[in-house]
């Protein structure tokens, strides 16, 4: 019927991002200075006694070490190795540079907020992007790490989103056991398999990893991912007033709360409380990350009485989710679109940043190609998934490209119906009715588009039931078929909510076209 | 008479010691000489013999401690004093033959001052310590390392054998004799031993230079285990120790490097638990960094065998593996003193 977008509920599952990102990100810390004081007098003497290439190694190290950047000896020192580094090693030379370059590197980081792994800005440079070998390279490389830093929790956890990206989940598994096996307690090691078992719906191991840390009741980073993932599951995690405690402890800063208060908003918010939702969700954001924007975002837009603009929060590193879907709302397609591009290269596993952006180009930007490019990649990293693979046989039969559908039609055939949500259920009876219709195959197309509109109707949802008379409609038209007057006649009568900018503008493209 | 003037270990001069000792002139507190703000250091003779001694300066600790009872300073530097010379005595009594030895020992007694008693310790006069010889470019003076890392294996395990744990291994305390040839461990004065109590030893801080600590000690972790841990320490002193004979940089200073700015020991107030895996991450890199920073890279990969399981960021897993089966001990210095006889010899036939 047409490409499948939609999320019922938003959780504040955590990001997986790789290990580099998250560090810059800020999400592993615990930032406050904890007085700390190494005395280095012995050494300062001994330098100022004999200088020598060794006394002066010695001091630069030690210098670091104590955290002590600015101080005449130490200036000496780096200058006589400077003058000697002939004798120097490399290493050597190199700490000097992070010393005196300390506080001009922290200038630099602080100055972008876009982090990824590699930035595209063309859907030609993205399709350079998935299509070359890197990503081959880069796992074997990491496989090699992975033997040689065999205690190395972070370059296993590092192998298993690399597994994942290419749908390798039973790898990806292995390598996150692997890690979960030498860091049970590690907030790297436990949000990013949280994030993997919730991605594979693995949602009991997500919980029990979690449980089983000795961290967790003390990490709000980790509360608040047990708060998410019991949410999904339709539970009410037992880490609530542990949750809250941690707020009421003043001893995190609100960017180390922002997913907890985010994700206990979010509770109140589904239980209608609007009043505790706002005080919750308005402390998530006075020091907000991607991942509690993007929450607040989808809440706005949930419910109008939160007003809220998520360009002003320029700090936020990586604000693609939120950027992208208030650009969506706001029928502004092709910021929508790159944004969705980003935010899939922020976390290249993700399925809702492909559905989205497939759902834009296809339906909205009228790029098929783009769309059609775009599930690609995702089944890349999601093989079966069926929203995806519906939402490329959209975008090929729509395209008239129905050989190169065909292998995505058997697969959408092998998989369980019973077991999806009725309203991919329709989607997907719809897309089938559709490809019928292209085939020629009329008495099938219409039997299945006119199952879609039934079951929409049973489940009462417009959203749904007005799509699949929209491209019922159009397909009728194009295939020049008896019912289409009765059909185009709905659409013209059809009543779309403000909200629905996508239908709105497949309702017109249907009626421009009847006025041809 | 002033503070300078008022005190017994600087008026040794010219003075005749028990055993023929001559106190022939005073010596500039030199590089490496520990303590040198607390003992006052002087050249004596016996016979044709110079050697080093080591006066004990009370003052300087009233200076140092002001405010502090004198009873008490007297009675903690002399426990301190004691506890090294019994150290040494055991070193002595044992022949270690890649320890700094004692030679001598005594109190001296100087009337006209407020503390007239001046214990002192003789000691075997050495060239100076391994800092004088650096040279970190690539592949320089690798035969003359290698034999110096393995003198220093040699002493650790000689030490360890007399259940004493060294605490304090660093460039300024691996002396040199005979022209370089030979490297001694020196300075006991934070070393802790079995069998007897240390005065420094608190069971919870470092006892030696914390600029050298294991990463463990900078995060407030203390492994419960007292034989553990001074064994762990001292593996991890050793490993950071050659890091230092061919980068210019311990081992910490290297992980330091290599561990984002959010995990360092002066930023981080969680546990130790909750970051060792990131300075296990930031430890490989290290390697790596070590490993790039040889031409030769079979040499470069035997050492980081050797630095892995010396340093490893966490005490549990230092240690080679199967030195548990086989002598029931993973800190024992065995295989690291084989590994380095081997790798000097090779060294020192190819650039023969």
């Amino acid at each position: 019927m047409a490409i499948i977008y939609e999320i019922k509920e938003r959780r504040v599952v955590p990001n997986w991002r790789d290990y580099k990102r998250t560090l810059h990100i800020g999400e592993l810390g615990l930032n406050h200075p904890n007085n700390l004081d190494i005395n280095i007098d012995r050494i300062t003497n001994d330098w100022l006694i004999a200088q020598n290439i060794g006394t002066a190694a010695e001091l630069i190290g030690a210098a670091f070490i104590s955290d002590k950047g600015s101080f005449s000896e130490l200036a000496d020192a780096i200058s006589f190795i400077r003058k000697n580094s002939m004798n120097s090693s490399n290493t050597l030379l190199g700490l000097i540079d992070v010393i005196e370059e300390k506080h001009v590197l922290r200038k630099e980081e602080s100055i972008s907020n876009f982090l990824l792994e590699r930035d595209v800005d063309t859907i030609d440079e993205f399709q350079a992007f998935i299509n070359n070998k890197i990503l081959f390279k880069v796992i074997n490389k990491t496989k090699n790490r992975t033997r040689n830093e065999m205690f190395n929790p972070i370059i296993w956890v590092e192998l298993a989103r690399l597994y994942t990206m290419q749908g390798h989940e039973k790898r990806a598994e292995r390598a996150l056991l692997t890690a979960l096996h030498l860091a049970p307690d590690n907030r790297f090691v436990l949000r990013s398999s949280t994030r993997f078992f919730i991605h594979t719906d693995q949602f009991d191991k997500a919980l029990f990893y979690l449980r089983r840390s000795k961290s967790l009741k003390y990490d709000p980073w980790l509360i608040s991912a047990h708060i998410a993932t019991s949410s999904i599951m339709g539970r009410f995690s037992p880490l609530i007033k542990d949750g809250e405690k941690l707020i009421q402890s003043n001893n995190f800063t609100p960017f180390e709360l922002t997913e907890l208060y985010s994700s206990l908003g979010t509770l109140e918010f589904n239980d209608g409380s609007f009043k505790k939702a706002r005080q919750l969700l308005d402390k998530s954001m006075i020091q907000p990350n991607d991942n509690s924007l993007a929450q607040m975002e989808w809440v706005s837009k949930e419910d109008s009485r939160f007003e809220f603009n998520p360009f002003i929060y320029e700090s936020v590193i990586n604000p693609f989710e939120a950027y992208a879907l208030d650009h969506y709302e706001n029928g502004n397609w092709k910021e929508a679109f790159y944004n969705c591009i980003k935010w899939f290269l922020d976390v290249p596993f993700s399925k809702r940043p492909i559905l989205l952006g497939s759902h834009i180009a296809g339906s909205l930007l009228k790029d098929k190609s783009a769309s059609v490019l775009l599930c690609e990649v995702g089944l890349q990293a999601n093989p079966h998934d069926p929203n995806l693979l519906n939402n490329i046989i959209y975008g090929l039969a729509t395209s008239d490209n129905l050989n190169y559908a065909n292998k995505y039609i058997n697969q959408i055939k092998e998989i369980n119906m019973s077991s999806l949500p009725n309203e991919s259920k329709i989607t997907i009876q719809a897309t089938l009715g559709l490809v019928a219709l292209r085939r020629k195959e009329f008495e099938m197309g219409k039997k299945l588009y006119e199952l879609a509109i039934e079951n929409s109707q049973k489940i009462n949802n417009d959203y749904l039931l007005n799509l699949a008379i929209v491209n019922y409609a159009r397909e009728l038209r194009l295939a020049n078929q008896p019912e289409m007057e009765k059909y185009l006649e709905m659409v013209s009568q059809m009543h779309v909510d403000n909200k629905y900018k996508d239908l709105i503008e497949l309702r017109r493209e249907v009626l421009d076209y009847k006025i041809e | 008479m002033n503070q300078l003037q008022d005190n017994a270990a600087n008026a040794l001069v010219g003075r005749h010691l028990k055993n023929d000792w001559v106190v022939i002139r005073r010596m500039e507190p030199k590089e490496g000489s520990t303590g040198g703000f607390f003992s006052v250091c002087y050249v004596v003779r016996k016979g044709e013999k110079e050697a080093f001694l080591k006066a004990l300066n009370f003052n300087a600790f009233f200076q140092m401690f002001r405010g502090k009872s004198v009873v008490e300073i007297i009675n903690e530097q002399t426990k301190a004093y004691q506890f090294e010379k019994e150290l040494l005595l055991r070193c002595k009594n044992n022949r270690l033959s890649k320890v700094a030895l004692i030679l001598d020992e005594g109190e001296e007694f100087i009337d006209g001052y407020v503390i007239s008693n001046v214990p002192y310790l003789i000691f075997e006069m050495a060239d100076g310590d391994v800092r004088s010889h650096m040279n970190f470019s690539k592949d320089i003076d690798l035969a003359w390392k290698l034999k110096s890392l393995h003198d220093v294996a040699v002493g650790l395990k000689q030490l360890h054998g007399l259940e004493i744990g060294h605490q304090d291994l660093k460039p300024s305390n691996v002396l040199l004799f005979e022209e370089g040839f030979v490297s001694k461990v020196g300075d006991l004065g934070r070393s802790l031993c079995a069998g007897i109590e240390a005065p420094h030893d608190n069971g919870v801080d470092f006892p030696g230079e914390f600029t050298y600590a294991p990463p463990e000690y900078l995060y407030s972790f203390v492994e419960p285990n007292w034989n553990k841990r001074v064994r762990a320490t001292d593996m991890y002193l050793f490993g950071s120790l050659v890091t230092y004979y061919f980068l210019g940089l311990n081992m910490t200073a290297l992980i330091g490097k290599n561990l984002d700015r959010q995990f360092h020991w002066g930023v981080w107030r969680g546990s130790f638990l909750d970051v060792k895996d990131y300075v296990i991450d930031a430890f490989y890199k290290a390697l790596k960094e070590f490993k790039g920073s040889f031409s030769n890279q079979q040499l470069a990969n035997e050492l980081i065998e050797v630095i892995e399981y010396c340093c490893f960021p966490y005490p549990e897993k230092r240690g080679h593996p199967r030195a548990i089966a086989q002598i029931g001990n993973q800190y024992d210095f065995q295989r690291v003193v084989s590994k380095f006889d081997l790798l000097a010899r090779k060294a020192a036939y190819q650039f023969k």
